[in-house]
C-alpha cells in the first residue's frame, strides 16, 4: 500500500488558516529563485505544479496566495500521519515527508482472504476497507486527505496512488497495471525523466508496453543495470520489501546543495558557500555515525549545465575540513570561472562509524577529534548558529 | 520589524505580512501537559484568540520554540511562538483584513 498526502504543504497551510480555503495556494520559496513546493488543487487548473519557478507561477495565477514554506510545520504534521499509520501496522516505511509504504500482508484485518485465496484481485480488494479506515483515521488526526494505492508490490502501489487524486483509492493487480499503463508513454513511469525518455525513444521505445517487451540484453547494453530496472518497472515487478521505519534505510550518501539567489562568479564567495555546505555535511555524518571516502562537488551554471566531479580519499572520514579541502580542489580543477547558480557537496562510499577503527582517527588527529566533538556538543545544546566558521560569514 | 512581503497583493481585502518577529505579551492557559494562548497584545492591539488551529515545535539545539496558529477577531489569522529558553513570545505571521 502506498499513501500519498494530497497537496501536502498547501493543505497544511489551508487547514491552519481556514480563510485560505477555496483559494489557489502556492507554498514555496518566495525569494528571487524560489520554486513552488506545493500547489493546492485550486491552483492546478492554471497550469501550476510543484517545481515550477515561483515567478512563472505568479504570472499564471496572479491572484494566488503565496505562502513561504515552513518545514517544521510540515514535519510535525508528517510525524502525526506516521503515528496514525503505525496504529494499523508496524511495517510502515516513510518514503518522503508526505508519502509512506505499508505492508499489510502480515497484519490481520477484517475481510482478509484466507491462505487458500488465489485470485490476486480478490486478495487486494479485501484491503479496501482497511485503506478507507486509514484515510478516515488520517483525516481525523490531522484534518487532511490522503490518496492510497494498493498493489502486490511497492512500485505498482506507487503508480496506483497516482491514478486518482485527491482522496483517491486505486487497486491494481499486475494485470490491471499492465492494462492501464502499457499504452502510456514511458515518461509516466515513476523514475523516468525527460533524458531517459529521449534515450529510450532513440531505441524506438515510446510506450511502457514497448519497454516491457524490449529485448533485455539491448536495454542492459544501453543503460546497464538501470535498463533491467526500467523493464521490471514496466512489467510491474518489484521484489523490494517494505523497510519498516524502525529498521532504518541504508544511507548511500550525504550532501547539501544550494541554489544561489544570483549567479556568482566570485571565487571567494563560492568557497564560502562550499565551506558552509562542507560543514553541514560533516556535522550530519557525525550525527548519524557515518564515515565516507568519496567527496563530490556539483556545480550548475546559468545555462543549467551541471557538472559533478568526485575524488576518493585514501581513508574514510567525517571531518568537514577534509571535505572542504577536497571539494575546493575539485572546484579549482573543474570550474572555468563561469557564473554559477548552484553549488553542492556530498560524501559517499559510506560506512558505519560504530565500531569502526581507523588509526588516523584516534592517533595524531585526537586533538582535532575532540574539537569536532566539542563543536557538535555546543550546537546540540544551543543550535546550529551557536558556532559559525569565520570563512562562512564572508 | 515588519517585512511586507513583495508577492501577496490584497486578496478580497486580506493581506499577509511575513517575518514579523515582533515581541508580544500573551496570556496563556496551561493544563493537561499543554499550553494554549488565550489573548495577546501586539503593539497596542489586543487580540482575543477564538481558536488554536494548530501547533508545532522547532528545535534550536536543546531549546524548544513552540509555535501556535490562531484564529481571532472573526477570521484574522496569526502565528505566534514561545521561546522556552528566554520565555518570550513573538508574532511571526499575520493574515488580516486590510
Amino acid at each position: 500500500m502506498h499513501l500519498d498526502m494530497d497537496s501536502f504543504f498547501a493543505s497544511v497551510e489551508e487547514k491552519l488558516n481556514p480563510r485560505l480555503r477555496g483559494q489557489p495556494i502556492l507554498v514555496g520559496g518566495t525569494e528571487r529563485r524560489g520554486v513552488v513546493a506545493s500547489a493546492n488543487y485550486a491552483a492546478r487548473p492554471f497550469g501550476i505544479h510543484a517545481g515550477m519557478p515561483m515567478a512563472e507561477a505568479k504570472r499564471l495565477c496572479p491572484h494566488a496566495v503565496f505562502v513561504e514554506g515552513n518545514p517544521q510545520k510540515y514535519v510535525h504534521t508528517s510525524l502525526e500521519v506516521l503515528d496514525t499509520l503505525k496504529s494499523f501496522t508496524p511495517a510502515v516505511e516513510p518514503f518522503s515527508i508526505d508519502e509512506a509504504f505499508m505492508d499489510l500482508t502480515q497484519v490481520p484485518y477484517a475481510g482478509k482472504p484466507g491462505a487458500g485465496e488465489r485470485d490476486p484481485g480478490r486478495i487486494l480488494d479485501a484491503a479496501i476497507p482497511t485503506a478507507h479506515a486509514i484515510q478516515r483515521a488520517v483525516l481525523r488526526r490531522v484534518g487532511l486527505t490522503a490518496t492510497i494505492g494498493i498493489a502486490p508490490c511497492k512500485y505498482v502501489a506507487k503508480m496506483a496512488s497516482g491514478v486518482q487524486k485527491p482522496r483517491g483509492l486505486t487497486v491494481l493487480t499486475q494485470e490491471r497495471y499492465r492494462e492501464r499503463f502499457w499504452e502510456r508513454g514511458v515518461q509516466e513511469l515513476w523514475g523516468i525523466g525527460e533524458k531517459t525518455r529521449v534515450a529510450l525513444e532513440k531505441l524506438g521505445i515510446r510506450t511502457i508496453g514497448q519497454l516491457a517487451k524490449f529485448p533485455r540484453e539491448f536495454l542492459t547494453f544501453h543503460f546497464g543495470l538501470n535498463g533491467e530496472h526500467m523493464q521490471e518497472a514496466a512489467l510491474g515487478n518489484d521484489a523490494t520489501p517494505v523497510v519498516p521505519y524502525y529498521e532504518g534505510i541504508p544511507v548511500k550518501s550525504m550532501g547539501h546543495e544550494i541554489t544561489l539567489s544570483v549567479d556568482v562568479s566570485d571565487r571567494e564567495a563560492l568557497l564560502a558557500q562550499l565551506l558552509r555546505l562542507s560543514d553541514m555535511v560533516g556535522r550530519r555524518l557525525r550525527a548519524d555515525h557515518y564515515l565516507g571516502r568519496i567527496v563530490s562537488v556539483k556545480i550548475r551554471d546559468a545555462k543549467f549545465r551541471t557538472t559533478i566531479r568526485q575524488r576518493a580519499l585514501p581513508l574514510v572520514m567525517d571531518d568537514e575540513h577534509e571535505i572542504f579541502h577536497t571539494a575546493s580542489l575539485l572546484l579549482g580543477e573543474h570550474w572555468d570561472g563561469r557564473p554559477l547558480r548552484l553549488i553542492g557537496v556530498s560524501v559517499s562510499g559510506l560506512v558505519s562509524a560504530v565500531g569502526y577503527y581507523q588509526p588516523s582517527l584516534f592517533g595524531g588527529d585526537e586533538h582535532r577529534r575532540k574539537m569536532l566533538e566539542a563543536v557538535d556538543s555546543l550546537r546540540d545544546k544551543f543550535g546550529e548558529q551557536a558556532l559559525v566558521k569565520a570563512g562562512v560569514l564572508r | 520589524m515588519v517585512h511586507a512581503h513583495s508577492f501577496p497583493k490584497p486578496n478580497d481585502g486580506y493581506f499577509m505580512i511575513e517575518s514579523i518577529h515582533d515581541p508580544i505579551e500573551v496570556i496563556t492557559m496551561f493544563g493537561n501537559g499543554k499550553m494554549r494562548p488565550i489573548r495577546f497584545r501586539w503593539k497596542n492591539k489586543i487580540v482575543k484568540v477564538a481558536k488554536v488551529t494548530g501547533d508545532w515545535v522547532r528545535h534550536e539545539g536543546q531549546n524548544k520554540i513552540h509555535y501556535f496558529a490562531l484564529l481571532a477577531n472573526g477570521s484574522d489569522y496569526y502565528e505566534i511562538c514561545y521561546n522556552a529558553k528566554d520565555m518570550t513570545w513573538q508574532l511571526t505571521r499575520v493574515w488580516m483584513e486590510g
